[in-house]
């Protein structure tokens, strides 16, 4: 059978987890599971890493009890909310209450499905892979929603109908700049995009051909993960949670979930889209060449892709991490304000640079 | 006689050759495109079924654990920092919140609908793009009605 042939030629000539993506079927769920583990450590390092910072921005110490530096806090954390009461809001819509942070949770979770961390080496090579991530997110402010509703409170209702308005309007200039990224890729698939910034290095990244793009990014995506400057619906009704208020135990280590794999995902897409994704951006060394070994170049180079993501995208979390703890926090309408005239205008004005330049050039 | 015999022999050959090379190659190219649907969505659909079973697992794990003390009214009604919940919670919002999706309603298929025009550029040239700023000024002028208007004002 001549697919047998390729299959196995391919086989030979990639890593482990090529491998098992090539062959269709149920095979394919040692990837998903290995992606999974994944994402549950680096969860774990965000949440310690989030709180080492704060404390060292707030000349304090931070966490130091739970496990050797603190490293296991948020396994305690965890495991605090696993042990705590349910409660249920009398009156309140039940079913709604228990599906509204699941739906947030899961659209989060999917759009781990298109980010790469090597040449082979993401879950899904869809050739709409960032379209994919714009509209999954655009499910997650429904699970707000039905959170803030169904806890039978008029402020948590209030911040739900906030929380999805915040994120809804500042949806449009990040799929306006992510449209623009893929127009200068002339892709949508992101192993493309970052193909496509492959090429000079350093100087190839996307962030000098989009700069605005990159700092509009980095604004819209802070306002999709609800943190400072815009995390008005964790602290302006200040003694309440906003739709967070009613829930109680490992519903509300869900939203803290949600928010910190928000920023995950945000934080790698910006790498992926603007920083040049798992390339070694110092140009024209390449000294795998020396190497004769195939399988262990192979390796060799997927760490070197895994290192290197990883590290950008970290890059991204400190900057977040000390705008949280630097910047003043903005009104609700200074908000949407910004969204709306500010960044909307921005978006489609850059959007019709690129295309022109891009025609220009033709 | 013979001539025609084998002319027809051969042709039978050539035939049954090319309806199982047929035959064998649409096997194979359904096979082969069963395959790529399959390889490129596979991971997808396992991965749809796996993530809510991730958020359904920690949501019923804390049944056996938690404790479960009684449940008395002032532990389950509405938080109002402290004093007795006053009026039911659904009663009005504020009708400023409307807009703002149905803003967002306009714009994001004016997004979707930019994907397919922008990816492209070199083969829908320049009667494309203009098309589509067609378009966009259509919906450019919308936008700036609704801003005069103070639609997108709050609070």
């Amino acid at each position: 059978m001549i697919i047998d042939s390729v299959e196995v030629e391919t086989i030979n000539s990639f890593s482990k987890l090529e491998l098992l993506k090539e062959v269709y079927g149920l095979i394919s769920i040692l990837p998903i599971l290995t992606l999974l583990l994944g994402i549950t450590i680096e969860v774990l390092v965000i949440v310690w890493l989030e709180r080492e910072i704060s404390a060292s921005i707030q000349q304090r110490i931070g966490p130091e009890y739970a496990g050797p530096l603190g490293l296991l806090q948020a396994i305690a954390d965890g495991t605090k909310l696993l042990l705590k009461e349910d409660i249920l809001p009398s009156r309140g819509d039940i079913s709604l209450f228990s599906i509204g942070p699941s739906i947030a949770v899961i659209s989060v979770l999917l759009s781990f499905l298109v980010i790469p961390l090597g040449y082979h080496f993401v879950l899904a090579d869809l050739s709409i892979g960032v379209f994919l991530w714009i509209a999954i997110s655009s499910i997650a402010p429904i699970g707000l929603l039905m959170a803030g509703y169904s806890s039978n409170n008029k402020y948590s209702f209030s911040g739900g109908l906030r929380a999805a308005a915040q994120s809804i309007s500042y949806e449009i200039p990040l799929t306006f700049f992510v449209l623009a990224i893929s127009l200068l890729s002339n892709s949508s698939s992101t192993v493309d995009i970052v193909e496509a910034q492959s090429k000079y290095g350093f100087f190839g990244w996307n962030i000098w051909r989009q700069p605005i793009g990159f700092l509009v990014f980095l604004i819209s995506s802070l306002a999709e993960c609800e943190r400072l400057p815009f995390d008005l619906l964790e602290a302006e009704e200040e003694l309440v949670a906003g739709y967070q208020t009613e829930y109680s135990g490992i519903k509300y280590g869900l939203f803290y979930l949600v928010s910190y794999l928000n920023l995950l995902v945000s934080s790698l897409f910006v790498t992926v889209l603007y920083l040049g994704g798992w390339n070694l951006s110092i140009p024209y060394i390449s000294f795998f060449d020396f190497f004769q070994m195939n399988k262990a170049v192979g390796i060799l180079e997927m760490t070197m892709g895994i290192f290197i993501t990883l590290t950008k995208a970290y890059l991204f979390l400190f900057i977040s991490i000390t705008i949280r703890w630097t910047l003043p926090r903005m009104r609700m309408d200074q908000l949407l304000n910004l969204g709306w005239k500010f960044l909307l205008p921005i978006s489609l004005g850059n959007l019709l640079l690129t295309t022109s330049s891009q025609l220009v050039s033709l | 006689l013979e001539i025609l015999q084998w002319f027809e022999s051969t042709s039978e050959h050539l035939f049954s050759v090319c309806r199982s090379a047929g035959k064998e190659s649409r096997k194979e190219s359904e096979r082969t495109k069963w395959a790529l649907v399959m390889s490129e969505f596979a991971p997808i659909c396992i991965y749809l079924v796996i993530s809510p079973v991730v958020s359904l697992i920690s949501l019923g794990v804390p049944f056996p654990f938690a404790s479960n003390s009684l449940t008395y009214p002032e532990k389950l009604s509405a938080y109002e920092c402290g004093s007795d919940p006053s009026g039911d919670a659904r009663s009005r919002f504020d009708i400023r919140f409307y807009p703002v999706p149905i803003l967002f309603i306009i714009h994001d298929p004016e997004v979707t609908f930019s994907f397919p025009w922008a990816i492209p550029p070199n083969k829908i040239d320049l009667f494309g793009s203009w098309s589509m700023m067609a378009f966009l000024l259509i919906l450019t002028i919308g936008s700036l009605y609704e801003w005069k208007r103070g639609a997108s004002d709050r609070e």
